[in-house]
């Protein structure tokens, strides 16, 4: 019995998580109800790992996070394409797709159709998100939309090991 | 009534049994940390890699050069060893669920050797990931990784500047 008790407290979590990312992503959702859903979700001391530099690792970060997305893609959408859960944890696969019509990362709109793949860990209390992990490939991100850190390494290499190279390229 | 004691004890059976097959392919996912990813020999890392990966294994991403498959993975094995000779990985967290097992994983190491046309920097590197592997017949048929290379670039002094892509664009 305690078994099944488990498992539908499972299911839960992954319906919570799923709603979470449905709420953050739909286009049909204004910023302020992003806020709100926010809030219903996510637990007030929530801690996110491994979040974009300059974003505070909380729930105010993970909503200028929500805020920036669509400014920088409006249509942002995210395809979960599977989901595991164990005691207090869901572990979601996602596919997040969109057009980049804002600045994004210091990048003005390209225009571009982007499409990138992550995974996301989160840890429930009492039917909120609590923690979360997120591993994503932003140089595949960077990549789409033009940049490319690490194509041009022979300049890398003549430079030695003392200083920061920028080996940009940009495609047209 | 009878009857539904006998479908009660069934699915607690059939739980005892799905959970012992979980636990097996933890073991399993932890002897690949420990025997090829945490290896210092090659040889016995190749040989691991044949013992718990099935033959048509497939990875969802892989570096650049290197195939989704069971050669792809030995490659990448000891190109990681000639780049990175004291690399280590740390299990920090690990469930199961159904066929598949989820590992989010701590990576770090010295870059010593060139790297994906990276001369050494003599660099310590330390990058985060999470893995999903999809079990079937006891052996890793399919895996997702997710782990973000920039980060790892950004370390090894790689990185955007993004004012010059900001006039490039402008």
């Amino acid at each position: 019995m305690a078994e099944r008790s488990g498992s539908d407290l499972q299911a839960l979590n992954k319906r919570i998580a799923t709603q979470a990312v449905a709420a953050q992503c739909s286009d049909a959702f204004a910023p302020t109800d992003v806020e709100r859903s926010i809030d219903q979700f996510f637990a007030k001391d929530f801690v996110v790992h491994e979040t974009f530099p300059g974003l505070a690792r909380d729930s105010v970060g993970t909503k200028q996070w929500n805020a920036l997305i669509h400014e920088a893609v409006p249509d942002y959408n995210v395809t979960i394409e599977d989901q595991l859960a164990e005691n207090d944890k869901v572990v979601t696969r996602w596919t997040a797709r969109g057009t980049h019509k804002g600045k994004f990362q210091g990048i003005a709109p390209t225009g571009r159709q982007v499409s990138v793949t992550g995974m996301t860990i989160s840890r429930f209390v009492d039917g909120k998100i609590a923690e979360s992990w997120i591993e994503l490939d932003t140089l595949s991100l960077m990549r789409q939309l033009g940049a490319d850190p690490s194509r041009d390494n022979r300049r890398l290499q003549e430079r030695g090991t003392g200083g920061v190279t920028f080996n940009i390229t940009i495609n047209e | 009534m009878a009857d539904l004691n006998v479908a009660d004890r069934n699915s607690t059976v059939q739980n005892v049994r799905n959970k012992n097959v979980q636990e097996q392919n933890i073991s399993v996912v932890r002897q690949v940390f420990a025997n090829v990813c945490n290896s210092n020999d090659l040889e016995s890392a190749h040989q691991a890699i044949n013992e718990y990966f099935a033959e048509d294994f497939r990875v969802n991403r892989t570096p650049p050069g290197i195939t989704p498959t069971i050669a792809g993975t030995k490659r990448w094995k000891g190109k990681v060893m000639d780049a990175f000779p004291d690399y280590h990985t740390e299990i920090e967290d690990q469930f199961a669920d159904g066929d598949r097992v989820v590992i989010r994983w701590r990576s770090s190491g010295t870059h010593l050797g060139e790297f994906q046309g990276i001369a050494p920097t003599g660099r310590k590197i330390t990058v985060s990931g999470i893995t999903i592997s999809r079990f079937a017949d006891g052996k890793i048929a399919e895996s997702w990784v997710g782990f973000d290379t920039q980060d790892l670039m950004r370390q090894l002094g790689v990185v955007v500047d993004q004012d010059i892509l900001c006039s490039k664009h402008r």
